[in-house]
């Protein structure tokens, strides 16, 4: 399973950091990127999709990043994906939290849009070594 | 004074009563003393008395005796002449023999016819002067013829008519007429010419005509010769009487029966001037002396001579003694009843302090009494065995246990969460504090803390529901310092738990509702300074590079200012545990490369101790190294280089970060620490940064247990270290390691999860592994697949009880012989139950279970069904390799690792290893050093050295087998294990 790593989906509800984070991953990283306001709007679009890295913010209104993990999971497909949180809700027991359902890391915000295809990138590695 | 007061107090009455009865028995002695010492003076003075008086009478009769002697001369003699008589009386020696006499004489009747011719005759004896005097005409003359001795006074008597004197011729007269001696009342002597006048008296003898005795009184004066006679000067006579006795007796001479003045004869030496008596004698008496038809009155007085005798000091002494000792028995039984009545009030008095102390000792109790059941807070005490000894009201409405169901029955571990109790087991044993999963979790601490240990922890109801509190546990002594109990007060925390997650909540949102924009702001000025969105014209450039910089600092400010405020809050969360220092400050070095690179400088590292570890939580460790590392970059000169070193100083491992630039001025060495200091305000715009750093630095390092500091020499060098305890294993103790239970698999067949995880661990410290089943089916199910080596077994199990599960097993072949031992609440009466049933039950353990007499019970066990396989010690500290060996050799054998040398020394002191790998590299020396002690065994126990190195070829002698880690493959590793283990 040692693909290269293309497809990534990324929910985020706040638009300013859609664009900034589109830019640093498509324009910097060369992903292929697909962005999704909400965790419903993640879920039907994941499937047709097929990201193979789903980055995930927590706080969003609606379905919060934790539960559109866990239905996520709940899709055989999304069974293994890994799932990054890039959030501002970084306390050590928060990250413990999110590594608990199975994130596997969690990228702070603010983040720095010139490293942060390099960060997804080793993450995927390690996932994927 | 009270003192004389209580003399005469009325309870000294019995003293006053010893010293008057004392003084009447001293009295009482005294006189009898003094009746019987007068009694005796009375004796001895009448015996005196007499004796003067018989002396008198004595002397009397010898002279009558000379004067019968005389008489007898001249009736013996025709006459008797002058030279006769002279002969007679020189014969008698009178001055000798009878001294006071004066003289001894003859008196011859003449009648007056006679008396010229007497006067003739005498004349013609040679003395012409010779007359009778005095002259006259008398009817019968005598006179005094012959006079021895005829000297001195006693011539002026010869002639002497004594018939011419009344007194004298009263005597005579008696005598002639009766025949007998006479003496004469008291007269003045004619010898008395000269000196001191003495009274006299005369004594006679009649002298008769020879062979003629005078039948009638005429017939006498008829016949009459005359008289033998002697004068007397009476104080001469009493004189040659007394003669130099110590005279005991004063006494007084009357002549006849009255004392008159006039009839005093003779007075003794009473006062030998006036011849006056002594004052008042003490004793005195009179005696008659009647002799010679005469009578002499003699008063009689003592002498102080005699008194003396008789007034012995004894009389004074005995009243003096008396007296004394009556006094001093007085002072003596005073003070005893003084002392006593002390006594009696101290005892009164501490009898009321004793009351009264229990009366505040009661009330104090009361009072705590009512301050513990008074109190919110949930007050328990336990002993030393974590039994539970008092349990106050807010526990009983807090918990919903009455005080009774819980109070010498439970440990506190009935209402705690076992699983926090376990994990809380970890943390301690990771923090270096080895204590098993029981109520030491709770105590251990304040074992060590006077000031105690507050924990929070999850309480459980007696109905299940659960709530927060902060306990404190402080340990109680007893005088001697020993811990004798332990107290707990918790507080229901729920409310703040609640207040901290809202704040939590809060800051988490504030954080993230500011990262927000902050992340777009950065992000896009990120792009755009980064050319992403195209080149940038030369005017706008600089501008957008402020901005992002700016972002930068803005999103730094923030995330130090969250730290801060759970720093001040005690809410920075750290997870501590073992790490690896090495691979944390390379990756840390690693990280600050690039912004080391903005200044031209670089890191290089100095020394570097490889296996060191700390206890700390990794990711602040990040941070703290990060904040050392980009500081000294910041401030080192363009081109400069930080230096970074780790050591070892005593059991703590320091990190040290040094640069060369401008250093820290003295006045700003004070306040280095503090929160937004930087050396001057400008800094903080020319250097970046928010004057937080080193303050969240310092309060990171020091909740870790680290402690740092630093030491600058301006433009110099700038020192700045940080370091904590070195992280070393404690294994927990009294565990054995000799019984690797890697390949002893224990089922622990237990309902409770809670004691079934109490149960795991203490099991897996041991080195079993455990599977756990929760009921009899799971159980059943497991010991289907095999491989167990013993199980224990609760009695109480939901759907099937574990005697029945007993029998049952017993029932099959492969579970026949399983090894079960009963972990119950209820073991004693699961024995009973099974009572001679011939089902091998190997311990019955009680609950709640000790951790020791479990482990031996196993081991045991496994002693029992003999070690399948061979023991292997691998003397390792890469735990890579030790893992590839694990995976080797334990086809064959069990292997167990010892990190260092120390280790793998205790561990061969525990046990018997069949096989010894050893490393040469090691962190605390060579592996060659523990060659002489693994073949001093016996026997020898084979050794194979598995290193990076060549073992030289003196060493090689040593060992079984050498390998070079580079150049063996695992097939001839196992090789070489097997033929040294013997196995095929």
């Amino acid at each position: 399973m040692a693909d290269k790593l293309t497809r990534i989906l990324y929910v985020e509800d706040e638009p300013d950091i859609q664009t900034v984070a589109r830019l640093a991953l498509e324009t910097l990283g060369g992903f292929t990127v697909e962005i999704c306001s909400s965790g419903n709007e993640a879920l039907s679009r994941a499937p047709v999709f097929q990201p193979q890295l789903i980055l995930l913010d927590v706080m969003m209104p609606g379905m919060d990043g934790p539960t559109t993990l866990k239905m996520l999971r709940a899709l055989p497909q999304f069974a293994d994906t890994p799932v990054v949180f890039i959030t501002a809700k970084v306390q050590a027991g928060e990250v413990a939290d999110y590594k608990e359902i199975s994130a596997v890391d969690v990228i702070p915000k603010p983040f720095d849009p010139m490293t942060l295809s390099n960060q997804v990138q080793a993450i995927w590695e390690r996932c994927h070594g | 004074m009270g003192n004389w007061q209580r003399l005469f107090d009325r309870r000294n009455r019995f003293a006053w009563g010893v010293l008057l009865a004392y003084l009447l028995l001293a009295l009482v002695a005294w006189y009898g003393l003094r009746m019987q010492t007068m009694k005796n003076a009375e004796r001895q003075f009448e015996m005196h008395a007499r004796d003067v008086t018989g002396s008198i009478e004595e002397r009397l009769r010898q002279h009558e005796q000379i004067l019968l002697g005389g008489e007898g001369l001249f009736a013996a003699s025709e006459s008797v002449d002058r030279a006769a008589w002279r002969t007679y009386i020189e014969r008698l020696h009178l001055k000798k023999n009878y001294p006071g006499i004066q003289g001894v004489g003859f008196v011859k009747v003449i009648r007056p016819a006679d008396l010229q011719a007497h006067i003739a005759a005498i004349r013609a004896e040679g003395f012409p002067d010779y007359t009778v005097h005095p002259p006259g005409e008398r009817p019968l003359y005598t006179s005094v013829i012959y006079l021895e001795p005829f000297s001195g006074r006693n011539l002026a008597a010869f002639g002497y008519d004594m018939m011419s004197e009344a007194t004298r011729a009263k005597a005579m007269r008696m005598a002639a007429e009766s025949g007998k001696t006479t003496i004469s009342g008291k007269v003045k002597l004619v010898q008395e010419t000269h000196g001191k006048e003495q009274a006299g008296f005369l004594m006679y003898v009649p002298v008769y005509r020879k062979h003629q005795s005078p039948a009638t009184l005429e017939e006498g004066w008829k016949v009459l010769q005359g008289f033998v006679y002697s004068p007397y000067r009476v104080d001469d006579l009493m004189a040659g009487i007394l003669g130099d006795r110590i005279p005991m007796l004063d006494f007084v001479i009357f002549d006849g029966e009255g004392e008159t003045d006039g009839a005093r004869m003779f007075v003794s030496a009473g006062d030998p001037v006036a011849g006056k008596q002594i004052a008042s004698p003490m004793m005195s008496s009179v005696r008659t002396i009647k002799a010679y038809g005469h009578t002499w009155t003699v008063r009689l007085h003592s002498r102080p001579e005699f008194e003396a005798g008789f007034q012995s000091p004894l009389n004074a002494v005995i009243l003096a003694l008396g007296g004394g000792i009556g006094v001093l028995l007085f002072v003596l039984v005073s003070f005893l009843i003084s002392r006593r009545e002390h006594a009696e009030e101290m005892a009164g008095r501490m009898t009321d302090d004793i009351r009264a102390n229990k009366e505040k000792l009661r009330q104090s109790e009361a009072r705590i009494h009512a301050i513990v059941d008074g109190a919110d807070h949930l007050i328990i005490t336990i002993d030393t065995e974590g039994v539970i000894q008092l349990f106050n009201r807010a526990a009983e409405r807090y918990l919903g246990y009455r005080a009774e169901e819980v109070m010498g029955k439970f440990t506190m571990l009935l209402f705690h969460d076992g699983e926090e109790i376990l994990r809380r087991a970890q943390e301690l044993a990771a923090a270096g504090v080895p204590v098993g999963p029981d109520f030491e979790v709770l105590t251990a601490r304040a074992r060590e803390d006077a000031g105690g240990d507050t924990h929070e922890w999850t309480y459980i109801r007696k109905d299940g529901s659960r709530f927060p509190v902060s306990l404190t546990v402080t340990a109680l002594r007893n005088g001697g310092g020993k811990i004798n109990a332990f107290l707990g007060i918790a507080t229901d925390i729920t409310e703040r738990v609640k207040i901290e997650r809202m704040k939590s909540e809060f800051i988490s949102t504030v954080s993230h509702e500011l990262r927000t924009p902050l992340t777009s702001i950065r992000g896009a000025l990120a792009l755009i300074a980064g050319g992403v969105a195209g080149e940038l014209p030369a005017a706008v450039k600089p501008l957008v590079e402020i901005a992002h910089k700016n972002s930068e600092r803005l999103i730094l400010l923030v995330n130090d200012i969250l730290d801060m405020e759970k720093i001040e809050a005690g809410r920075m969360e750290f997870n501590a545990s073992p790490v690896k220092l090495m691979p944390l400050l390379k990756h840390a070095l690693e990280v600050n490369h690039a912004y080391a690179e903005q200044y031209q400088v670089s890191y290089e590292l100095e020394s570097e101790l490889s296996g060191a570890m700390i206890s700390v939580d990794a990711n602040r460790m990040m941070q703290v190294l990060d904040n050392l590392l980009s500081n000294a970059a910041k401030y080192s000169p363009a081109g400069g280089k930080v230096l970074v070193a780790v050591e070892r100083i005593d059991q703590r491992i320091r990190v040290v970060v040094k640069d060369n630039g401008p250093g820290i001025s003295d006045e700003f060495k004070e306040r280095i620490f503090h929160k937004f200091a930087q050396a001057d305000s400008s800094d903080t715009r020319r250097k970046g940064g928010t004057g937080l750093g080193l303050f969240i630095t310092k309060a990171i390092v020091e909740q870790m247990g680290g402690s740092i500091g630093f030491d600058s020499q301006p433009n110099v060098q700038t020192v700045f270290y940080v370091e904590f305890p070195e992280w070393v294993e404690r294994k927990p103790p009294e565990i054995s390691h000799c019984v690797d239970g890697s390949t002893h698999r224990v089922l622990v067949c237990e309902d409770s999860r809670d004691i079934a995880t109490v149960l795991r661990m203490m099991l897996e410290q041991a080195g079993y592994v455990v599977d756990i089943a929760y009921d009899v089916d799971q159980a059943k199910q497991l010991l289907a697949q095999g491989g167990y080596a013993a199980m224990t077994l609760d009695l109480a199990l939901p759907a099937q009880s574990g005697i029945s599960l007993i029998r049952e097993l017993r029932g099959h072949e492969e579970t026949a012989n399983l090894p079960i031992v009963v972990v119950s609440a209820k073991a004693s009466e699961g024995r009973q139950e099974l009572n001679g049933e011939e089902f091998r039950v190997i311990d019955w353990i009680d609950k709640p279970v000790n951790q020791e007499r479990l482990l031996s019970v196993l081991n045991g066990i496994v002693g029992i069904s003999g070690r399948a396989r061979p023991l292997v010690l691998h003397v390792e500290d890469d735990p890579d390799v030790f893992h590839v060996m694990h995976q080797v050799a334990s086809e064959v054998a069990d292997v167990v690792q010892a990190a260092n040398l120390a280790e793998a020394r205790q561990m061969l002191a525990q046990c018997r290893y069949d096989l010894v790998i050893l490393d040469l590299d090691l962190p605390d020396g060579s592996g060659k050093e523990l060659l002489p002690l693994l073949k001093g065994a016996s026997p020898p126990i084979p050794v194979l050295v598995f290193s990076v190195h060549e073992i030289g070829l003196e060493d090689a002698k040593e060992v079984d087998a050498a390998l070079v880690k580079s150049r063996t493959d695992n097939e001839q590793l196992l090789a070489a294990i097997k033929r040294l283990i013997g196995v095929e």
